[in-house]
Formats: C-alpha cells, structure tokens, sequence
C-alpha cells in the first residue's frame, strides 16, 4: 500500500488504519452455539445503530438547513442523546465494542 | 462456474500470458461493439482479502496501459460470457462515453487526516439537547471548510473532482481527483504546498490509480 503513497506522514498508514481495513475485510458475525446470543446480539444492535445514525444524520442535516425550530432541535438533541445512552449500555450488557457494530456504507462512510 | 468481472475497456488488449487473474485463474477478454470486457472464472466469488484486493488492482492497472479503462466493483459476477456481450451491447453509449471522460487520466486520492482529533465542544458540561445537535454538527462544517479549501486549491489541476465528508471521524474529506497522465507530479506538488497552509489537518495523497470514483458502477449506476 505504501507503493500508492505520493505524500503524506511517512508514519501512514499507521496501525489503526490497518487494524481497521484488516477488520473490515474480515468481520464477520458469531453463528456458534457459545457465541449465538452474542452473535444475534451484534446483527440487530448494528441494524438499530444503523438506523439511529441514518436519523440522527438527517436530523443534523435539518438544523444546519435551518428548518427546525429552536424547540425542535432541542427535543430531537434529546431523543438522540437518551438513544445514544441506551445504545451504550446495550454495548456494555452483550459485550460488545464499536467496531463490532461497524458497517461500510459506501458513499455515507463508515457506521461508527 | 461464474465470471467475474475486472474492468471494461476499448483497448487493443495485447496478448499477456503472465497476467493471470484472482487464483492464479485466466483472463478472457469479452468483445461487443468495440468494448470489451475482461473476465475471469470461478465457482465460488473470491472471498474479500487484501491480497485479492490486490490482484483485482494488478488486473486492472496492467489494463490500463493499453488505454482507457472503466474498474468494475470488486465482486461483480455474471453467468455467461452471452449476459456480459448483451450488457456490453445495451450499454454501449453511456459506457463509451463513461470511457472517453477518463480516457489519458488516472485517479489520484487525497485525504484528510484531523491531527487532533477533537472532543465534542460541550465535553464535560452537563449537555442539553440543543448542546448535543450542536456537538454534530461542528464536525461537518469543520468537514466542509476543508473541503472546499481543496476544491479551491486543486481543482484547477484537474478534470474532475468529488469527495465525500466525513466517511469517518478521523477523516474529515476523501477526495478524488481525474488527473490528465503526465501531471501527477505537478498535482502531488500542489498537494504538498496545500497541506503545508493547513493548521488541523494532514493530507495523504495516493495513487495513481483506476478512475474507481469516475466510472460509476460501469455496469449501471
């Protein structure tokens, strides 16, 4: 990959980019007996986080067109706030890390 | 037995019998109406790694030094050589003409990097809803301002440009930019003196590489 660098640090890709691209290309969800629950677990927290995100984007996407009200945007700050606490601690109950609900949405970017 | 498709071309494809595709698999150039398909068969679609990556990128860059070259989407697959001539035929137009857009250019990426990769401006304080949409949206003006600071700064060197914002937190802009055979060096240069006005960010300039972000889906989109 280093061949494709032109210019840049000299430090990339560092080793999070790599971790990440490793993961990307190699994740996939638990289907073993010890690991259903978990695996179930992560396939519809991801589909949930991708859903709260796709929302909370749009919204954000409003605000900054200026078609909410000052009470809208307060309201929806709060709803996506108490969202992304419950998210949390579902993470924490299966175990679960951001990566482990990543996505690759192509043009949109990565999930988390 | 399924094709996978590597790139569709209007070169003179010459005959290379040390390119072999993904798994050692021969190459086959599917020919209609002046374009041609390149093909390789398989039983099973390759499975996602980065060393296949990097025969799919092999394929398509020894290609492109025959002429110009439109990457199909790695995965892409079709049952018979019959399906790739129609779709070579119904497509003919807009493909010849997707084909002259990046004829004598490569693509080259340039990518923005935070070099601190900030908190949420209200970190610590109790947050009101208001707080948290604010705390969102930071990011994408930040986002946007670099953005069209490398639109500005680069465009000019260029054919065509797009970029997306924020794929993720840590990259505020990937950016793309069809770049004419010959000046890449001018471009990097460019590149260069760019990144060194900028306070919070780093860019990574890579390439040279297939005009992925120019084709569209070659088969569609």
């Amino acid at each position: 990959m280093t061949d494709k660098l032109l210019s840049g640090p000299a430090t990339w890709p560092s080793e999070g980019e790599l971790d990440r691209i490793e993961s990307a290309l190699t994740r996939r969800v638990q289907t073993d007996p010890e690991g259903l629950e978990k695996g179930l677990a992560q396939l519809v927290l991801t589909v949930i986080e991708l859903l709260r995100q796709l929302m909370e984007r749009q919204a954000v996407h409003r605000m900054e067109a200026g078609n909410l009200s000052a009470d809208e945007v307060e309201r929806l700050g709060r709803t996506f706030m108490a969202l992304a606490e419950r998210m949390e601690e579902l993470k924490e109950i299966f175990g679960l890390e951001d990566e482990d609900l990543n996505l690759n949405l192509g043009p949109l970017g990565d999930l988390m | 037995m399924s094709l996978l498709l590597y790139a569709i071309t209007d070169a003179e494809l010459g005959r290379d019998p040390e390119l072999r595709g993904i798994d050692g698999a021969a190459l086959q150039a599917i020919e209609a109406g002046g374009l041609v398909a390149v093909a390789s068969g398989h039983s099973t679609t390759p499975p996602l790694d980065e060393a296949i990556l990097w025969r799919f990128e092999q394929v398509i860059e020894s290609l492109m030094q025959h002429g110009a070259v439109l990457p199909v989407r790695f995965g892409t697959t079709m049952e018979t050589t019959d399906a790739i001539v129609a779709m070579l035929q119904s497509g003919r137009p807009e493909l010849v003409d997707k084909l002259d857009a990046v004829r004598g250019a490569v693509e080259l990426s340039v990518r923005g990097i935070w070099r601190d990769s900030p908190g949420p401006a209200s970190a610590g304080a109790a947050l009101t809803g208001t707080d948290y949409m604010r705390d969102r949206l930071a990011p994408q003006l930040r986002a946007q301002a670099l953005a069209a600071q490398l639109h500005a700064h680069l465009d000019g060197q260029a054919r065509a440009s797009r970029h997306r914002i924020l794929a993720r937190p840590a990259v505020p802009v990937s950016a793309a930019f069809l770049v004419a055979r010959g000046t890449e060096d001018e471009f990097v240069r460019a590149v260069t003196r760019l990144d060194a006005q900028l306070d919070g960010a780093d860019l990574v300039c890579t390439g040279p590489w297939p005009a992925y972000s120019f084709a569209g889906d070659a088969l569609g989109d």
